[in-house]
């Protein structure tokens, strides 16, 4: 897959531009068809349409966080056995990708690539201490198996793209955070911060009139 | 932009359920069989409560806190597995802010919510400070879902089973931990009378559960915190003793009489009179000492201080006793041969003393000075005295409700071995 390039669905022939550097999936906004991907093997999408939920966030919804602004060009969901996670991909400095992984009003952005961990990987659990690479040391928050994975628009670099792994969360008290998958005792950590949703600046965002 | 088109047919019944928290929702009950389903991929068990119970806000309804409205989304009854006592829980919901709790027993409300971030890291059972405030472990405890209606955006039931919960409070405030092996979860919570819970929900409160008893998390006075008063006392008592400073260093204790009177003088008459003396400087005090060599003996009088211009008397009394000896091997002695008299706010002027004496056995004299503008220390006591009456009050009854309090946690600070 190809910065800027353009393609053409194949199921409605809606053209589209890749806007990140690093893009993993395009998936066709108007017929939900996969446009193009850069993954081989068993894991290559497939259509997965994401269900109805009362997120806020958007494609198209903008941002500034520590002077970047950001827009969002694609979500994918993960639903987990007692949660869910929207990774919603945003594109900032022309090209880059941040995943803002947001919950029930909690926010943790994600600017950097995955990094594979193989130590003890497969016996990560809730308040289990992890040490970064960076010495940085966090607490396991949850471990959760996910059952369905969803997506829509421009993804930027993943893995996984069908059930059937566990995720995990560790957090520390100055806000540092990291996202990690775990399958067959091999797992892929990303790191990055907690927000909070004021921090986000957000705009362009979908108003749910009833609880005004 | 608003509503929910989002159904599931009840894997038990077929009835098909419009579910308000659409995706979100993965366990929920269904409104014609009541079975509670969970909606997740692998684990489709479905059941049903013996217990039954009608929540006091009805599912729907809307409140407001902090300015954030929230919908109930669930309603369940909880049962510690130990004690077996009952509590409720609501699950409200708003998109932007997530899901909060109200949790209510014998009337007593906390609204509670997850926050990012635990007060606190290490072994459960330790209290801790977190934000200004101590944290003191109230219970532990693991329950199980007695009852369960509407929708829930996690397994409920299984959840409560599987997890250990631990509880700390700083009234009006505590935190709640809720973990096991896969999952830990902090939430804040603060207590809300029956009245606010109320007004947030726009519903009468005698439709909400009767009060019974103080609530465990129920502040014992919310107008100020047991701090601000301690504060504030000793900022007075701070503020007395500048005070006391001051006025013992202006004090001129000027001596303005002295003299010595022998009983053979008095002959005929029934009183003494002193000079006249002059009290000056405005209205100020007077001290009068009175000596009597007394051996085994005592004295007494009356005394009254004459204003020779107004006619104005100050009247008071004195009695002096002095016994001493040898008993036992060894020696002993109670009284005093000296006594003193305080007398504020006097105003200047001419002034003499009568003074009306009764004596002993064996004496034969006394001596009486009088000062002016004399400090005491009598004041500053008093007004100590009675500022510390409303902090010790407060403290007792505190330290009652506190007491009260945590009669029903097996980690009371108040119990005694």
């Amino acid at each position: 897959m190809t910065h800027n390039k353009v393609y053409s669905c194949p199921g409605c022939s809606t053209a589209y531009e890749v806007q990140l550097e690093r893009a993993t999936l395009v998936v066709c906004r108007v017929c939900s068809e996969i446009i193009t991907d850069a993954v081989n093997g068993s894991e290559k999408p497939k259509p997965a349409h994401i269900p109805d939920d009362w997120s806020f966030l958007q494609i198209g919804t903008t941002g500034v966080y520590k002077n970047y602004n950001f827009t969002v060009i694609g979500r994918l969901r993960l639903q987990l056995r007692n949660e869910y996670k929207n990774f919603w991909c945003a594109i900032y400095e022309g090209g880059k990708c941040l995943w803002i992984v947001e919950s029930f009003g909690s926010f943790a952005l994600f600017s950097s690539t995955w990094q594979e961990i193989k130590s003890e990987s497969a016996h990560l659990h809730a308040g289990k201490k992890i040490t970064l690479a960076n010495k940085v040391e966090l607490r396991g928050e949850y471990v959760e198996k996910c059952e369905g994975v969803s997506y829509t628009g421009e993804i930027g670099s993943w893995i996984f793209f069908y059930p059937g792994f566990f995720v995990m969360q560790a957090s520390n008290a100055s806000g540092q955070t990291a996202f990690i998958t775990i399958k067959k005792s091999i797992a892929h950590i990303l790191t990055g911060e907690k927000v909070t949703l004021k921090e986000l600046n957000l705009k362009n965002i979908l108003t749910w009139d009833e609880w005004k | 932009m608003s509503g929910s088109n989002y159904t599931i047919a009840c894997l038990n019944c077929g009835t098909v359920n419009t579910v308000r928290g659409k995706a979100m929702t993965l366990a929920m009950t269904c409104a014609s069989c009541k079975y509670y389903l969970r909606l997740g991929k692998w684990n489709t068990d479905r059941s049903i409560f013996s217990f039954k119970a009608e929540p006091a806000i009805p599912l729907g309804k809307k409140g407001k806190f902090d300015g954030v409205v929230y919908e109930v989304m669930g309603f369940v009854v909880k049962q510690e597995t130990k004690y077996h006592y009952k509590w409720r829980e609501y699950l409200l919901f708003n998109p932007m802010q997530g899901y909060a709790f109200l949790a209510e027993y014998n009337g007593n409300w906390n609204f509670v919510w997850p926050v990012e971030h635990g007060p606190k890291e290490g072994a459960p059972e330790i209290d801790f400070y977190h934000e200004d405030n101590y944290y003191r472990l109230y219970q532990k405890y693991r329950a199980e879902v007695v009852y369960a209606r509407g929708e829930f955006f996690f397994d409920v039931v299984d959840l409560g089973e599987s997890t250990v919960n631990h509880e700390y409070i700083a009234p009006p405030y505590v935190y709640t931990l809720e973990k096991n092996q896969d999952s830990i979860l902090w939430c804040k919570g603060e207590y809300c009378s029956p009245g606010e819970i109320a007004k947030a929900f726009g519903m009468p409160v005698k439709t909400l559960p009767a009060k019974e008893g103080r609530g465990y998390t129920q502040p014992v006075i919310t107008g100020f915190r047991a701090g601000s008063l301690i504060i504030a006392s000793l900022a007075i008592l701070i503020l007395m003793i500048a005070l006391q400073f001051f006025f013992n260093g202006t004090a001129k204790e000027e001596v303005v009489f002295s003299g010595t009177f022998n009983r053979n003088e008095l002959k005929d008459q029934k009183f003494f009179v002193s000079s006249s003396f002059d009290l000056k400087g405005g209205t100020k005090s007077v001290e009068v000492d009175v000596y009597a060599p007394l051996v085994n003996d005592w004295f007494y009088a009356d005394f009254a201080l004459i204003n020779e211009t107004t006619g104005m008397e100050y009247n008071f009394s004195k009695d002096i006793e002095f016994y001493s000896g040898y008993e036992g091997g060894e020696s002993w002695s109670e009284g005093s041969t000296r006594g003193e008299a305080f007398i504020s706010q006097i105003p200047e002027g001419r002034y003499h003393v009568n003074i009306y004496p009764e004596f002993g056995t064996s004496n034969e004299s006394f001596s009486m000075r009088v000062t002016r503008d004399v400090s005491s220390l009598s004041n500053f006591f008093v007004t100590v005295l009675v500022l510390a009456i409303f902090p010790a009050v407060f403290f007792i009854h505190t330290h009652i409700v506190e007491a009260k309090r945590w009669e029903d946690s097996d980690y009371s600070p108040y119990t005694t071995e």
